[in-house]
């Protein structure tokens, strides 16, 4: 299979892991609001118009932040978007040689956030890489099914951000951009 | 102690990323103690996830707040649902949270989950300055003070929750466990009749260690050492060395500090727990950017072990230091070794509430 339609595989295979995602886990798992000191009689008066407003559609709902895949060590433009390297049943040597080339090609890149999918328990290694690296171990029963789960939920965290295969920092010439844009 | 069908309870650590590895250093010896009773399982905020599997445990990592660039409010989100995913699938009967604040998404992921029994391993010895954590000790079941040297076991509050006990100091071996000259020179590659000066102070990751580092190499140097730079895992850049430093890859570090003369490093709370368990004469370079009050602590040690304080800034400084260390070699403190049994203490607290929990 060419790297195209490797990469173009694996983003279909995760649109299906993102659709098949734990949509609830979310609402589960909701912050709930910081106890504080009970507001005066004025600024309770205020959040309860701003409430209805909002309920009655005439005020805009602030959007909650949004997850940053950025490391605050590793400089990157601060509207840097993710790009996920999903590389799941490499093993160690592939995967650092694969991890190398690419950090060479995305060190010209400061528009993109690295963001590592991996099973490989090799953080010495990636700690010095300066990505963000989004871990997948297997766990033994009763959270068998640990790794399947996280791996839905980080296809639904990430999905819309570009995907490449491990593969993609093993050709022999860089098609990175090629691939992103693809 | 065991539950249905003949399992172990599961105990699921949560450990912060600090400075250093002390949170995680802390946890681990806390599983250790633990095993064959229970299954120790980890959800590491410091990225040292090797060391955990090579020590027999299964772990998960989720990117620190303090290396994350997401907003507070983001990471504390993300957070909540990814404990949250572990605790479904893991079904822990205890957590562990060791750190000095426990963080908003661990407490509402803990207490939408319906954690069985939470309890924060809190070390003290804070900074003056230090600001107190808007988090109530009775949200725990349980809270374990890991006491400085010569601490011991105490009972602060009986009641549960909030049941609060101080341990004494916590360390990740035991001392029986530590390698002695010759054998740790030997696993090491070093010579047996070398000289040899370690220098372990700290990933950088927070403090610019490079030109105390640079200082001390060069002082040690010149009095015929060779030095040795331990390559901490969870470094982001490393330190320059120069050419003919021997960088090693050895974690606990512990196990092999009886290999060397002297050694020089940052004064956390393991690193003095481990310098009291190896006696070997050491120079305390207090880091001064952190929550814990590493100068104090390492007067502390300088009273009852073979230990030299200084800030280390600049050239002299490390001089004068330096000949004060080697004054200090063949000494003995002469004091009887202090209880370091804190991690055991932890463990019989923490199964005695799982057992407690269980039965109800």
């Amino acid at each position: 299979m060419s790297l195209a339609a490797e990469t173009e595989a694996l983003r279909r295979r995760l649109g299906a892991l993102a659709d098949e995602a734990d949509a609830d886990l979310e609402r589960r798992y909701a912050l709930r609001p910081l106890p504080g000191e009970r507001p005066g009689p004025y600024r309770r008066m205020r959040k309860r118009i701003g409430r209805l407003l909002r309920r009655l559609g005439l005020r805009a709902t602030t959007p909650p932040e949004p997850w940053d895949p950025g490391l605050k060590h590793v400089p990157r433009s601060e509207a840097a978007t993710p790009v996920v390297i999903w590389a799941l049943g490499t093993d160690r040597e592939t995967l650092r040689t694969a991890c190398r080339r690419l950090a060479a090609q995305l060190a010209e890149r400061p528009d993109l956030s690295p963001v590592l999918v991996t099973d490989v328990a090799d953080f010495a290694f990636f700690s010095r890489l300066g990505w963000l690296v989004e871990y997948v171990p297997a766990l033994a029963a009763p959270a068998a099914r640990y790794a399947e789960r996280k791996q839905r939920h980080l296809a639904r965290r990430y999905a819309g951000a570009p995907a490449l295969p491990v593969s993609a920092g093993l050709g022999e010439e860089s098609r990175l951009e090629e691939l992103l844009l693809g | 102690m065991t539950r249905g069908r003949g399992e172990l309870p599961r105990i699921l650590f949560f450990n912060i990323n600090g400075s250093g590895m002390g949170h995680l250093s802390r946890c681990l010896a806390y599983a250790r103690r633990m095993q064959g009773r229970a299954r120790p399982v980890f959800f590491s905020l410091a990225s040292a996830i090797e060391v955990i599997h090579d020590m027999g445990f299964e772990a998960d990592y989720f990117v620190s707040e303090f290396w994350s660039r997401a907003h507070i409010n983001a990471w504390n989100r993300e957070l909540a649902v990814r404990l949250g995913l572990m605790l479904e699938e893991v079904r822990p009967a205890a957590v562990v949270f060791d750190g000095t604040w426990p963080f908003h998404g661990f407490m509402d992921a803990c207490e939408a989950y319906g954690v069985p029994v939470r309890a924060w391993s809190n070390r003290g010895l804070h900074k003056p300055d230090f600001e107190p954590v808007p988090v109530a000790e009775s949200d725990f079941d349980l809270v374990l003070r890991p006491g400085e040297i010569g601490e011991r076991f105490a009972v602060e509050r009986a009641e549960r929750p909030g049941r609060k006990v101080t341990i004494p100091p916590v360390t990740l071996l035991r001392t029986d466990e530590l390698l002695e000259r010759h054998a740790a020179r030997e696993a090491l590659g070093l010579d047996h009749d070398g000289r040899y000066a370690l220098l372990s102070l700290g990933p950088g990751n927070l403090k610019d260690v490079s030109q105390i580092a640079r200082d001390l190499i060069a002082e040690l140097q010149a009095r015929g050492f060779r030095i040795v730079w331990p390559l901490p895992p969870i470094t982001v850049r490393d330190v320059p060395l120069p050419a003919d430093a021997i960088p090693i890859s050895a974690y606990p570090l512990v196990r092999y500090m009886r290999a060397f003369d002297v050694f020089a490093g940052a004064a956390g709370y393991n690193t003095c727990c481990e310098v009291l368990q190896a006696g070997v004469p050491s120079l305390l370079v207090p880091n001064t950017l952190v929550a814990d009050d590493q100068t104090r602590r390492a007067e502390m040690m300088s009273r009852c072990a073979p230990v030299i304080v200084s800030s280390c800034d600049g050239p002299e400084a490390c001089r004068e230091a330096v000949a004060e260390l080697l004054a200090l070699e063949g000494t003995s403190s002469g004091e009887e070794p202090p209880v370091l049994d804190g991690a055991e203490r932890a463990v019989e607290e923490i199964l005695a509430l799982v057992e407690v929990q269980a039965i109800a």
